[in-house]
């Protein structure tokens, strides 16, 4: 395997491959430090840009991407105070403070090297973990993967969002809008009332640009947005080698922390750098001096949201199961170039697999001297008026998804989703599920009915396997504490108007 | 909780078309054990029919108030005078339906009037709609809207090999 990496990373060295990279990097970076847009989007704008590469420069272009709109949250969480991304909420609790103590630039550093040595210690466990687990799962027969389908959907609802009911319609939507087309056994039609456009089934590039990126368009201009409204304070000195040592149990912890949530379907980064910053400030001592600029916080938040990249695409190259919007669109591209996250690949496609890894590290590398290269420089993104970055990005999108399959009904579709997304995100429907929902559909209902062939129409295979029964039951638990949470919290609201009363 | 209900309401008749709709679906030859093509929707139907349902009559407190799964990006900006960043108000309404008018026209004259043209007509109009009215910003709007319309046209048909129709000067 080591050959092979080192091969990977010699191949990733073409010029042509560096520069696609770079160009991931750079629109992630920009993404990710806007407020607002998101390493989602920036993936879905850049997935149809891939179409035309081939295989290895086309996923080395979408990892960077994914590794760079991480990585970019921490530009605006630290000058403005507001997280580009949900990922870097906890670095705003001390970045922003040292910001305004004029130590800009020591902020965006500490955070900038944080982010590397949470990303590669993600990768280390990644590569470390992913060929155990990929041999674990090579034993799943379809029983298993119609299980786990099941378990990583009821884990996304229970886990991400606070409604229950909203999150398992919005799941059930997105299965739905999977069986729409030819079934994936026996090619039956379904719900394509007679158009050829549906009979293909629909695309998951307008369904994810639309969901993630139209959506948040419809919200730039509909909501209240944010504007720099004065010169970026971008003073101070860059971090010394004794505080970076000082914090290495610090970002050993808040990585490990990172990749193990990051694993979780549903939470990633968002939460790991909050649960990282808690337990830094645990660990620390001078507690009382974290959200007042300490770099230990910033330590923390930033090496555990970029850990989490580990952790997220540990399930996603094992199993194939995407733990969220990112990576479900992440598993999207992927299968456009030809390559199937699961077990297998490990097995098959080991070239590609060291590819990806190859792409992770020189991507964690190439973030971090781009963003130390223009720390003064990046920042200015944030004062792009919007009047110019919304209409262009909006059109970014509509010929992305055209030059997919080259069919103006795609571009409908990815409006008619933005609209949906809005809508649903709006009353309060989390998108996730959703999405997961949609991906995991033909998985699900192509290993279900494989699995009641091979048993000739037997229901209980599902839970006389030992694997796919513990799967089954996990989620059921997993359901019945999140009924018994809303019940608890329910009684406990309603106990409390009668003693207001 | 009006929403709630509404959303429900159409949660369920999705729900419930999905399930009878599932039953027109034409079987060919199922294999042994293979429960056909028509369970899995109609499953997934006749669930969101009853969550829907749920979500339509169940009472208002029945929904779970976990604090941690509120934190959201809002959150963390309130408050503080001296943030460089401020709220800015979301543009008038007519410019918003002139927006989403001018998206629509976009799409539905991709193909007839090539990318170059319709692009440039939708850059610079949406760039218009979403700044200020003066004739200098609609000049320097147009002025980089086309700049911008014809490097994405040199990038989509010349740098990625992609081929799409009316791209001025390739």
């Amino acid at each position: 395997m080591f050959e092979l990496f080192i091969g990977s990373l010699a191949h990733l060295f073409q010029p042509y491959i560096l520069v696609l990279m770079l160009t991931g990097v750079v629109v992630g970076l920009i993404f990710g430090a806007l407020p607002g847009l998101s390493a989602t989007m920036a993936i879905a704008i850049m997935l149809p840009v891939t179409f035309a590469m081939e295989p290895d420069a086309g996923i080395a272009m979408l990892v960077a991407t994914y590794i760079g709109g991480v990585s970019g949250g921490l530009v605006s969480a630290t000058l403005l105070r507001i997280p580009g991304t949900p990922s870097s909420i906890a670095t705003t609790f001390d970045g922003y403070p040292l910001a305004r103590e004029g130590e800009a630039i020591k902020a965006l550093a500490t955070g900038m090297v944080a982010s590397a040595v949470g990303g590669i210690l993600g990768l280390a466990v990644l590569v470390a973990f992913a060929p155990v687990i990929a041999r674990f799962a090579i034993q799943f027969g379809a029983q298993e993967y119609t299980s786990l389908t099941i378990a990583a959907l009821v884990l996304v609802v229970v886990l991400s969002e606070a409604d229950v009911v909203k999150g398992l319609l919005v799941a059930l939507l997105g299965l739905s809008f999977a069986t729409i087309g030819f079934a994936p056994i026996g090619s039956a039609q379904r719900f394509s009332f007679g158009s050829l456009d549906l009979l293909a089934g629909i695309g998951i590039i307008p369904f994810m640009v639309g969901l993630f990126a139209i959506a948040q368009v419809i919200r730039e201009i509909s909501e209240p947005g944010t504007r720099v409204k004065s010169k970026l304070d971008l003073r101070g000195t860059g971090i010394t080698v004794r505080e970076f040592f000082g914090n290495a149990i610090n970002m050993v912890r808040s990585s490990a922390i990172g990749i193990a949530i990051g694993v979780l379907p549903g939470i990633g980064g968002s939460a790991s750098n909050l649960v990282a910053y808690g337990a830094a400030r645990s660990a620390s001592r001078q507690p009382e001096t974290f959200g007042k600029g300490n770099v230990e916080g910033i330590y923390a938040a930033e090496s555990a949201n970029n850990a989490s990249v580990g952790g997220a695409l540990l399930p996603l190259l094992t199993l194939g199961i995407p733990g969220d919007g990112v990576t479900a669109i992440l598993i999207g591209g992927f299968t456009i170039h030809g390559l199937q996250p699961g077990p297998l690949l490990f097995r098959n496609e080991p070239d590609l697999i060291s590819m990806i890894y190859a792409a992770f590290l020189l991507a964690t590398i190439a973030v971090l001297i781009v963003q130390l290269m223009t720390i003064k420089l990046f920042p200015r993104i944030l004062l792009i008026p919007r009047h110019y970055l919304i209409p262009t990005l909006a059109l970014l999108m509509v010929v992305g998804v055209y030059v997919g399959e080259y069919r103006i009904f795609d571009v409908w579709l990815m409006l008619g989703f933005g609209i949906l997304g809005y809508l649903l995100e709006r009353y309060g429907f989390p998108l996730a599920p959703m999405v997961l929902g949609f991906v995991l559909g033909t998985i699900f209902e192509t290993n279900f009915r494989r699995a009641l062939m091979f048993e000739n129409g037997d229901w209980f295979t599902f839970v006389t396997r030992p694997i796919s029964a513990s799967l089954l039951a996990g989620a059921l638990l997993l359901l019945s504490f999140s009924v018994w949470k809303i019940i608890k919290s329910r009684r406990r609201s309603r106990a409390a108007t009668r003693s207001s009363r | 909780m009006t929403a709630d209900r509404v959303w429900g309401m159409l949660f369920t008749m999705v729900g419930l078309a999905m399930a009878f709709g599932s039953q027109t679906v034409l079987v060919n030859f199922p294999g042994t054990g293979d429960p056909g093509p028509r369970l899995v929707p109609m499953v997934l139907g006749i669930s969101m029919a009853v969550l829907g349902a749920i979500l339509m009559w169940r009472p208002a407190a029945f929904v779970s108030e976990d604090p941690a799964a509120k934190v959201s990006v809002s959150n963390v900006i309130e408050g503080d005078a001296d943030n460089p960043s401020e709220q800015v108000e979301p543009p008038a309404v007519w410019r918003r339906i002139a927006l989403g008018v001018l998206l629509v026209a976009y799409i539905a004259l991709f193909n007839s009037l090539g990318f170059s043209l319709a692009s440039v007509m939708f850059l610079a109009g949406a760039m218009i709609l979403l700044g200020p009215l003066t004739p200098t910003e609609i000049i320097r709007k147009t002025a980089i809207a086309l700049a911008l319309v014809l490097l994405l046209g040199w990038t989509i048909n010349l740098l990625l090999g992609l081929s799409v129709q009316g791209v001025w000067l390739v």
